[in-house]
C-alpha cells in the first residue's frame, strides 16, 4: 500500500479533522501528524504495519496535567514518509500494547513505564528497563527533579501559570457578566424592538464561563501550557468586541 | 539493601538451579520461566564479559550449547540525559550528546546542532557545514575502526586490533589538533564551529587518508580471505529483512540484509546532497555482511572527505560570539541524522522557556539490540559473541 493511499484509512482512524499535513517539513521533519485515542492504537498500528511501515520511536511527554505518547512511523524501504501521533493519557490511564505488532515497541513501551510511569495493558514483559528493578520513581516525570533550585524555580513556574490561568479565567467570567448586565440593560432599555438579535448573547457568554484547559490545550501540538494562559483571553477576546457593538 | 539481595544473600543452593535463576533474574520474559525442567539451565553473560563492549547482560537459556533464548539487561550506564536536556538552556546540552555514543562523539555532537538550528531556523555558513561534515566523517571511520578492532578480537585475532589502534590513533590526533578533545567533542555550536582547521590540516589529512587506503590493503589481504574468520562469520546470525521492518534496525546492520536506509541519502541533511557516495549494500545479513558493509563504508567516508578537502570554501566559520541562549519556538520537531550505528534521531519539544520542554535521543543501537532477542534465537552459544560484535552495540548510547 503506498502512503497516499494510507491517508482515508488513517483519517478514519483518528481523532476526527485532527490529521494534517504536517508544514514545514524541512524544518519540522515529518510529513503527517494526528491524534489518537487509545482505543485506536492497535488498529492504527496494523494499518501501518499492513503498508510497509516500521514504528521508529515512541517517545513519553509528561505535561504535568497529563502525559502523552508520540507514536513515530517511516518507512525503510523507498522514500521516507514519518507520521506522528500524538496520544493523550490521563495521570493513571493505561495504553494498550502494539508490541505483538512491531517488535521495537517492546522495549519502546518498557521505556515508557520505566521514565514515565506508563502502564501498557497487554505487554509480554512490563518491568523496569534502564533502571534497577525495585526503584520506586519515575524519573522523567516533571515533578522528580534533579536539585532543589530547579524545583523551586520549576514550581515557581507553574504557580505563575497557575496564577495567569486564574486571572484570565476570572476576567473572561467578569468580561461575560458585564457583557450580560449590558445585554439585561440594552433589552430594558430597548423593551421590545430586537428580541431576535438579542437572545444568542446568554448562550455566548455561558460558554466564556468555563473554558476547559484540557480541550484547548489538544487544539495544538506545542506544550499546552502557553495555549492554555492565552485560551480564556482570547475566548473573552469576541464579547468585548460585541459589547462595542452594542 | 534491596529486598532481592536480601533473598540472595540468604539462599544457599547451587546457583544454576531454575529458582536460584527466578529469585537473581527477577520475572524474566515469560517463556524463560516456564517449564525450566526439560534439561535446559540459564548462563548469566556479562556485564563484565569482555565481548559485550561494555555493560551489557545477556541471560540466556541454553539447550547444551544451544541458545532457546535470551534476555539483554541493560541499563547499567543510564546517566538520564534526557533528564539533564530538561534541566539547562538548549546550549548546556551540547556537551552531552557525545557522551552518550563516545564512539561516534561528533557526529552525535553536530547532530543535536542541527537538530536545534533546523527547528528555530538558525543560519549556519557554508564553511561550518562542510567542516562539519569532513569531521562527522574522520568520526565514522575512526568509529568503525575500533569496531573492526575489536569485533575481530572477539573472534581471537588479535593482530588487526593492534593495527586498527594505529590508525584510529591517527584520526584522533588529527582531529584533536582542531577540535581540542579526542572522544568526546563539544566542536560543534549553534550556528558553527568553535574553531578553524589549522594551517598544516589539509596536508595532513591527504597524507592521512592515503595511509590508510594502504593499510585497507593489507587488512582485506589478512582478514577478509583468512579462512577462520570466514568459517566464523558466513552465514552465522543472519537478520532478515522482517527482524530489519519489524524492530525498526538501520545503519550497516540494516543496509547488510538488504535495506538500503541511509539516512544521508534518504533525507540528505547539511550537504550531503551535494557529494558523490555510494550506500554499499549486502543482501545476506549474515556477519560477514556486516563486515563487508562497515567496510566499504570506511572507503565511502574517505571519499566524502577528499570531496570536502577539494571543495572546502572559504568564510566564516559560526556566529561572532557563541550563541548561549536561541530563541525558541513552540512546537515539536525531529531531526534525524546518520550515526555509525545506524538512525540518530533527535525529538525535541519546545515551549517558549529557553529551555527544552522534551528531548528524547532516539539511538540506533537500541533498536539494533532489542532485535537480538530473535536473532539470538537458535544460535549457538560460541556465535553469540560474533554476532553481538557485528552489529556493533555501544552501550552508553542504549543506556543514555
Amino acid at each position: 500500500m503506498k502512503a497516499e493511499a494510507l491517508a482515508p484509512a488513517l483519517r478514519a482512524l483518528v481523532t476526527p479533522d485532527s490529521l494534517h499535513d504536517g508544514e514545514d517539513r524541512a524544518r519540522r521533519g515529518f510529513d503527517i501528524e494526528a491524534e489518537v485515542s487509545p482505543a485506536s492504537i492497535v488498529s492504527i498500528a496494523n494499518l501501518f504495519a499492513g503498508a510497509g511501515y516500521s514504528l521508529e520511536c515512541i517517545t513519553a511527554v509528561d505535561q504535568e496535567d497529563f502525559r502523552e505518547l508520540w507514536y513515530q512511523f517511516n518507512v525503510l524501504d523507498g522514500p521516507p514518509h514519518r507520521h506522528l501521533l500524538r496520544m493523550q493519557l490521563d495521570e493513571s490511564e493505561a495504553v494498550p500494547s502494539i508490541s505483538h505488532i512491531f517488535g521495537s515497541a517492546r522495549w519502546f513501551e518498557r521505556e515508557a513505564f520505566d521514565m514515565m510511569g506508563i502502564q501498557v495493558n497487554g505487554h509480554p514483559n512490563l518491568k523496569r528497563l534502564l533502571l534497577p528493578e525495585d526503584s520506586d520513581f519515575f524519573p522523567l516525570r516533571r515533578d522528580q527533579c534533579i536539585d532543589d533550585e530547579l524545583r523551586v524555580t520549576r514550581a515557581g513556574r507553574r504557580k505563575k501559570r497557575l496564577a495567569a490561568i486564574e486571572k484570565a479565567k476570572a476576567k473572561a467570567a467578569a468580561e461575560a457578566q458585564a457583557a450580560a448586565e449590558a445585554a439585561a440593560a440594552a433589552e430594558a432599555d430597548k423593551g421590545s424592538e430586537q428580541p431576535a438579535e438579542e437572545a444568542p448573547r446568554p448562550t455566548d457568554s455561558t460558554t466564556v464561563d468555563s473554558p476547559a484547559p484540557l480541550e484547548a490545550a489538544t487544539d495544538d501540538a506545542a506544550p499546552a501550557i502557553d495555549s492554555k494562559a492565552e485560551a480564556p483571553t482570547q475566548n473573552a477576546a469576541p464579547v468585548v468586541k460585541k459589547e462595542t457593538k452594542s | 539493601m534491596s529486598d532481592t539481595s536480601r533473598k540472595l544473600a540468604a539462599y544457599d543452593e547451587h546457583p544454576r538451579t531454575p529458582e536460584y535463576a527466578e529469585l537473581r533474574f527477577g520475572c524474566l520474559e515469560p517463556h524463560l520461566t516456564e517449564a525450566p525442567d526439560d534439561g535446559t539451565y540459564y548462563l548469566n553473560m556479562g556485564p563484565h564479559h569482555p565481548s559485550t563492549h561494555g555493560v551489557l547482560r545477556l541471560v540466556l537459556r541454553l539447550d547444551g550449547e544451544k541458545v532457546v533464548d535470551c534476555e539483554p539487561v541493560i541499563g547499567y550506564s543510564h546517566r538520564a540525559h534526557e533528564k539533564m536536556a530538561e534541566r539547562g538552556l538548549y546550549s548546556q546540552f551540547l556537551p552531552n550528546p557525545s557522551r552518550m555514543d563516545y564512539l561516534g562523539g561528533m557526529i552525535y555532537n553536530v547532530g543535536y546542532c542541527q537538530a536545534v538550528e533546523q527547528a528555530f531556523g538558525i543560519d549556519v555558513p557554508d564553511r561550518a557545514r562542510w567542516i562539519r561534515t569532513m569531521v562527522s566523517e574522520f568520526n565514522r571511520v575512526s568509529s568503525h575502526l575500533l569496531w573492526f578492532g575489536a569485533f575481530l578480537m572477539d573472534l581471537g585475532a588479535f593482530t588487526p586490533f593492534l593495527l586498527a589502534f594505529q590508525d584510529r590513533e591517527n584520526i584522533l590526533d588529527l582531529l584533536d589538533s582542531v577540535t581540542g578533545s579526542r572522544l568526546t567533542y563539544c566542536y560543534a555550536n549553534f550556528g558553527g564551529v568553535t574553531g578553524d582547521l589549522t594551517a598544516d590540516f589539509e596536508d595532513k589529512a591527504r597524507a592521512l587518508i592515503a595511509t590508510q587506503r594502504k593499510n585497507f590493503g593489507t587488512y582485506e589481504k589478512l582478514v577478509t580471505g583468512n579462512t577462520i574468520f570466514r568459517n566464523r562469520t558466513e552465514g552465522i546470525g543472519i537478520v532478515t529483512k522482517d527482524h530489519i521492518h519489524s524492530y525498526a534496525m538501520s545503519g550497516p546492520t540494516a543496509r547488510a540484509s538488504g535495506v538500503a536506509y541511509d539516512v544521508r541519502r534518504a533525507e540528505p541533511y547539511s550537504i550531503y546532497s551535494e557529494l558523490d557516495f555510494e550506500v554499499p549494500t549486502r543482501t545476506e545479513g549474515d556477519c560477514l555482511a556486516r563486515y563487508m558493509v562497515r567496510f566499504e563504508e570506511m572507503e565511502q567516508s574517505l571519499r566524502i572527505i577528499e570531496q570536502c578537502l577539494d571543495r572546502m570554501p572559504e568564510g566564516p566559520i559560526g556566529p561572532d560570539k557563541p550563541m548561549i541562549r536561541v530563541k525558541p519556538k513552540p512546537g515539536s520537531y525531529y531531526f534525524t541524522c546518520e550515526s555509525p550505528r545506524g538512525q540518530l534521531g533527535w525529538f525535541i519539544l519546545a515551549d517558549k522557556n529557553p529551555e527544552p520542554w522534551r528531548i528524547k535521543a532516539r539511538t540506533p543501537s537500541f533498536c539494533n539490540l532489542n532485535a537480538m532477542i530473535d536473532v539470538l534465537r537458535g544460535t549457538m552459544i560460541a556465535d553469540t559473541i560474533a554476532i553481538l560484535g557485528s552489529i556493533d552495540v555501544v552501550m552508553p548510547e542504549i543506556d543514555r
